[in-house]
């Protein structure tokens, strides 16, 4: 069997997805298509509590609102809330995952002892980085909201494009649960798969203000909007990008699967051709036909494991080599996306090459001996 | 009747084939009928005339519109068909196609070995060997088929067609590609090959040098003696 189609069909895909990478769409592109998906598994919510401002104003109601909102948030297991400040509170390491889904949540866990939190350092779209010196040290930092007081910070990296060349400080740990109403809830973000109990709990907190604010006029306003983390995703990256700009993404990704497809297809055909003799020969002399099917299952996992190789390696290589910029790590890229590539990608290199033993498993024997 | 009542290797009784196509049919074999003894046979004709499918319907490759077909003892299509033809292609027809179908990533030893694979024969690399030594095809077992000129690989698919020690020997214009001294040492291996076998040998002239037991001419599908 020749391997030039499997080189032929990773080089034209090396290119195509290179050349998108090489656009800085990666992080993004990578994120929309092939991160969400994933996260959408975690059927993560993304919760925006809108509260009175007569809540906020008043040190004990603010205090006694995040109190029972930690209460409620503590029953769902990991949860992340975000302050009005770049100042968030996790409820451990692995919360980081919800909103960063590319730190390494071991690493952290492994220097909790001895650090406060992360200072998560989002390159911008052009893969500039605050502190890229600084990745994987441990920094001290004054917090404002903490009385000037100084924390020690891990800083690490992370493509989210929830604030794309920003920096973010995460505290972790219950001992900073207290910071809560301090940093004035804006957001939170919960990893539960099933959060109606979440929503129950937060209701009896609206409602317990609700009683103690009775015959108050205007009544309070107090309201919890939660939209899936998918919507959140689509709400953040038009932040980062007009609404023409995400069409071009789609567009160019669309375009990206579609060559991906139409040469997979082509090296296929090609492929089967190319081993057709061999088909012909084996069908000559009577081999099973579970070898016949073998060879072009072979062939096509050949191919599969050529694209989504070179699909993993040559735009990295391209990217990081020619152009200096930042990607996520292969090891990040392999451990989130496995699932989109080895189910959505290679199925079109699997499908041809499938087909194409169809194909040539249908051609009579005499067409394989004549030259008619 | 005619599986039994054949007397020679091979039997065609009125077989006919014709092949359709956009542009309209074409009439392959017209009625061909025929009896080959052991021996050694010559079929001459041009281009289209129909001698590669005469071939193909003794291999029991390319099955006949209307007639019969016996090798070996065995109406094709009727007594034997699917994996029987296979079989008989493993063991008692050898078969050189006009395409030679030699897998290009195959290796020549392994390409020469297929049928005895394929039948599950063990000791088959001594087989292989003296096959390809006789040709001088020894020389190049351990390359790849696509790594050979175009009379080499003839000379590997004449091989594969031999390595079986078949009752009956089909050659589809085997000498086509050979230089000389190649084509002098294959017809020297085959009308060494055996008495008791019965050897076809298709193509456009007859072959100088060797003493057929007979000659048919081919032309618009009908086979007659030259």
């Amino acid at each position: 069997m020749s391997v030039y189609p499997i080189l032929r069909a990773s080089i034209i895909l090396f290119l195509v997805i290179g050349f998108l990478y090489g656009l800085h769409f990666a992080p993004h592109i990578n994120y929309y298509y092939f991160v969400e998906p994933y996260l959408k598994l975690k059927f993560t919510m993304y919760y925006t509590p809108v509260i009175d401002a007569r809540i906020y104003n008043s040190p004990s109601d603010n205090k006694e609102f995040a109190w029972r909102l930690v209460a409620c948030l503590n029953e769902t297991g990991d949860y992340v809330v975000f302050g009005s400040s770049d100042v968030s509170i996790a409820s451990s390491p692995n919360a980081l995952r919800l909103v960063f889904s590319d730190i390494d949540v071991d690493k952290v866990a492994a220097y909790l002892g001895s650090i406060d939190g992360v200072l998560v350092d989002v390159p911008d779209v052009m893969g500039y980085r605050l502190s890229s010196s600084l990745e994987g040290k441990v920094v001290n930092k004054s917090i404002s909201i903490l009385g000037g007081n100084s924390v020690r910070l891990l800083v690490v990296r992370s493509r989210s494009v929830f604030g794309a060349g920003h920096q973010f400080i995460v505290l972790i740990g219950p001992k900073y649960l207290d910071l809560v109403q301090r940093i004035m809830p804006v957001d939170f973000v919960v990893g539960a798969k099933d959060t109606s109990s979440l929503e129950k709990c937060i209701d009896g907190v609206f409602n317990y203000f609700r009683r103690k604010y009775a015959g108050v006029w205007p009544p309070l306003r107090l309201e919890l909007r939660g939209v899936s983390w998918e919507q959140s995703y689509r709400q953040s990256l038009s932040n980062v990008y007009s609404e023409q700009t995400l069409r071009m993404l789609e567009l160019f990704s669309v375009l990206a699967v579609f060559v991906a497809f139409i040469v997979g297809l082509r090296e296929g055909i090609a492929y089967a051709e190319s081993s057709s003799e061999l088909i012909g020969v084996l069908r000559l002399y009577g081999a099973p036909r579970t070898l016949v099917f073998l060879l072009g299952f072979v062939s096509g996992l050949l191919v599969l494991v050529g694209v989504v190789a070179g699909m993993f390696v040559v735009p990295y290589l391209f990217y990081v080599g020619f152009f200096g910029g930042s990607m996520p790590p292969l090891s990040f890229l392999l451990s989130k996306t496995w699932e989109f590539f080895v189910v959505v990608l290679p199925a079109c290199p699997l499908a041809s090459g499938l087909g194409s033993l169809w194909y040539a498993s249908r051609r009579s024997l005499e067409s394989f001996v004549s030259s008619h | 009747m005619l599986a039994t009542g054949c007397g020679g290797l091979v039997c065609l009784d009125g077989v006919y084939k014709e092949y359709s196509s956009r542009v309209g049919a074409s009439v392959a074999l017209d009625g061909v009928s025929a009896v080959f003894q052991t021996g050694l046979y010559m079929v001459v004709g041009p281009n289209g005339s129909g001698k590669s499918t005469l071939l193909r319907v003794i291999a029991g490759v390319t099955r006949p519109d209307r007639g019969r077909v016996v090798v070996d003892g065995r109406e094709l299509w009727v007594d034997c068909s699917g994996d029987c033809l296979a079989s008989l292609r493993r063991r008692v027809v050898g078969y050189v196609p006009q395409t030679l179908l030699l897998p290009a990533t195959m290796r020549v030893m392994d390409a020469i070995a297929l049928p005895l694979l394929l039948d599950g024969v063990e000791d088959w690399a001594d087989r292989v060997e003296e096959v390809a030594g006789l040709l001088g095809a020894d020389r190049f077992l351990g390359r790849k088929v696509g790594e050979l000129s175009v009379g080499q690989r003839q000379l590997v698919a004449i091989a594969r067609a031999l390595v079986i020690n078949p009752r009956i020997l089909l050659l589809d214009e085997p000498l086509s590609h050979l230089d000389k001294d190649a084509m002098e040492t294959v017809l020297d291996v085959i009308t060494g090959f055996g008495k008791e076998k019965l050897i076809i040998i298709a193509d456009t002239e007859k072959v100088r040098g060797v003493d057929f037991d007979s000659v048919y001419c081919m032309a618009k599908g009908r086979l007659k003696p030259c």
